[in-house]
């Protein structure tokens, strides 16, 4: 097994910083304020963050707030921009050309989740902006020790220590780190670290939480008109915070919107967002109809997602991988794992 | 405490007084969520303890629009503490509830706390022991704190540089995710399209940019100048952490200074900062 101290880790990562650009874990900026006694819950005090130095980067953390997923799939982007100038002429600027960019840290979870991505968006006809940027980004795994409260990954098929979906698996051990070398994209970054062959080197194993039954693809459909999502939906207050920490959900928006200047040009920047589809107004169709008008609606449709409609749709097991953030950004605590039990143990008819 | 609140919920459910009651369970993880319980038969599951932080209110607001035009609005009860009652009575005033339809289960209210167990700041310059407006009132209500709210969290901000404070806001903004949690547990958020929600971005553009963040919490603030009753829903529903009541409490301080101690939810008086038609008005030429 190869190794690699802590020292020798930063160093390498160093380097790596100065030749492309470097995401890791870092402690998400809470602003102190007067009157405030409240820290940020565990699950909400780090983020993925470009950093400058390694001197940024958190390494006590747990999962962090928002996955890795905006790194490959930005929350908004501009595809291209439209200029027109004072006679009416346009001119259409293509603005898609990513930076190579490395995620290192990225929790094996979020790696599987951009596996689930990948799988959706590079399916021919593939979405080309999600696949020069994937492309273009490696993705260095950490593995995590142990499973955090709201986690269950093991329920879904993944591990704490999985390496689907790395190009390089990191396991914390005495000193340093052991290296799993998984792609010839992950050997290529590793050309400039200073490696040690530990052929005993013993990986500890991860303290998980106790894995429950997911219920099978083919289950769901039985359930569609159950009433059993509208008692979900009725808390449900249609907000979009599951969907955005949700590390496997792609939805978006693209919306063509024109800044008029004073001296009578134009600018009109193609702006590509992601959207969700627990708002109320994600299903509304011209004419103002909307077969997805009520909460609970749309509250299955979340759960179908993951759980039926992509795995028919692509080739994925489940479309989701058991994070949990979810569940710990619920403002009303929906809670997936006790949907995906309840599912389990209804006798649908 | 909650024996009476069962009993009370068992009986509306049962008379048929209310075809829902609207109340705080235990969720399987231990947190305290809203619950809906249509069926007498589930009463037990009804609890009232110091984490029973969300306003309820805003499910009105839901359930005052029913799917089908015509349908008639369902009628429901509703546990309610000081703060939450305030929310009731905005939302009467702007005639978004109508009450008939609705029974109001107070409850006297200790204050809330926290996860750690402390007071929730905004419950330490609370006034309110027992809801303004009820149908049935639970508990007893402890002792009143009788001291009015200083603003002191308020000055001491506004003390700092004003390049200070932009930066803390551009700061604390910028984690925003525009997931509208803050929006969706509002009870004074009842608009059917927000203007951050318009398919044609006549206000607000879709972007993940901080121009837009700051529109989007600016204007929802300014929206509810007059209105917000410090419920403090937006800043616990925040999945970032976004210490939103910040602007909300600048605004009421403001309004209360400006405006002859006007406080939101507290009479029938709706904001002074809207324009309240007597009767008596004339109708200019133009429009006639």
């Amino acid at each position: 097994m190869k190794f690699i101290s802590k020292p020798n880790l930063e160093h390498w990562l160093g380097i790596l910083a100065q030749e492309r650009t470097l995401v890791a874990p870092v402690k998400a900026t809470v602003g102190e304020r007067p009157g405030s006694a409240a820290a940020l819950p565990a699950g909400k005090q780090s983020c993925y963050a470009i950093v400058d130095g390694i001197d940024e980067i958190s390494w006590g953390f747990q999962r962090t707030a928002m996955s890795a997923r905006e790194f490959v799939f930005p929350k908004s982007e501009c595809l291209f921009t439209i200029e027109t100038d004072e006679q009416g002429r346009k001119t259409v600027r293509e603005s898609i050309d990513p930076e190579e960019r490395i995620i290192f840290g990225i929790r094996p979870c979020d790696a599987r989740a951009i596996g689930v991505l990948d799988a959706v968006m590079l399916q021919e006809p593939a979405d080309e902006t999600y696949r020069q940027r994937r492309e273009r980004t490696w993705l260095i795994g950490l593995a995590c020790n142990q499973m955090w409260d709201d986690c269950f990954c093991t329920s879904v098929g993944g591990s704490p220590n999985s390496r689907e979906d790395v190009d390089i698996l990191l396991t914390e051990v005495e000193d340093g780190y052991a290296v799993d070398v998984i792609t010839d994209k992950g050997q290529e970054l590793l050309v400039q670290a200073v490696l040690d062959e530990k052929p005993d080197l013993v990986l500890p194993e991860p303290v998980l939480n106790e894995a429950f039954d997911v219920p099978p693809t083919d289950v769901w459909i039985d359930s569609f008109n159950d009433v059993y999502w509208e008692r979900v939906g009725d808390r449900c207050l249609s907000c979009r915070a599951c969907v955005y920490v949700c590390p496997t959900c792609r939805c978006f928006d693209v919306r063509e919107e024109t800044v008029a200047r004073p001296d009578g040009t134009r600018v009109t920047r193609s702006i590509r967002s992601w959207d969700s589809c627990q708002g109320a107004n994600y299903r509304m169709v011209a004419g103002g109809a909307n077969p997805r008008s009520k909460p609970g609606q749309r509250t299955r449709n979340r759960f179908f997602c993951k759980f039926h409609y992509v795995p028919v749709t692509y080739d994925v097991d489940v479309a989701c991988v058991g994070c949990g953030r979810c569940i710990t950004a619920c403002p009303v605590h929906i809670d997936i794992s006790e949907v995906l039990q309840d599912m389990a143990q209804k006798e649908v008819v | 405490m909650i024996e009476e609140l069962r009993t009370k919920a068992r009986e509306l459910l049962t008379d048929g007084t209310v075809d829902c009651v609207i109340g705080y369970e235990i969720a399987p993880r231990g947190d305290v969520r809203p619950v809906f319980i249509y069926d007498p038969a589930e009463v037990d599951r009804l609890v009232f303890n110091s984490r029973c932080d969300h306003n309820l209110v805003t499910y009105l607001n839901r359930r005052n629009k029913p799917p089908k035009r015509g349908a008639p609005v369902p009628t429901t009860g509703i546990v309610v503490k000081p703060c939450d009652a305030k929310s009731i009575q905005v939302l009467l005033n702007e005639h978004q509830v109508d009450r008939d339809k609705v029974t109001i289960i107070g409850v006297a209210c200790a204050g809330m706390v926290d996860a750690t167990g402390a007071p929730e700041t905004r419950c330490t310059h609370c006034l309110q022991r027992t809801p303004l407006l009820y149908d049935v009132l639970l508990g007893d209500p402890p002792e009143s704190v009788d001291a009015a709210d200083s603003f002191d969290d308020i000055e001491e901000f506004d003390a700092l540089p004003p390049e200070e404070r932009r930066a803390f806001w551009l700061r604390e903004l910028n984690r925003c995710i525009r997931c509208y949690a803050c929006r969706q547990a509002c009870p004074g958020c009842f608009c059917d399209v927000c203007e951050s929600e318009r398919d044609d971005s006549l206000w607000i553009g879709i972007a993940d940019d901080i121009p837009e963040k700051a529109f989007f919490h600016i204007t929802r603030a300014f929206h509810l100048a007059g209105r917000c009753v410090e419920c403090n829903a937006c800043e616990l529903v925040c999945p970032m952490g976004i210490p939103l009541s910040l602007l909300n409490r600048k605004i009421v301080e403001e309004i209360e200074h400006s405006m002859g101690g006007f406080r939101a939810g507290i009479s029938d008086e709706p904001t002074p900062l809207v324009t309240k038609l007597t009767g008596e008005e004339e109708i200019n030429e133009v429009h006639k």
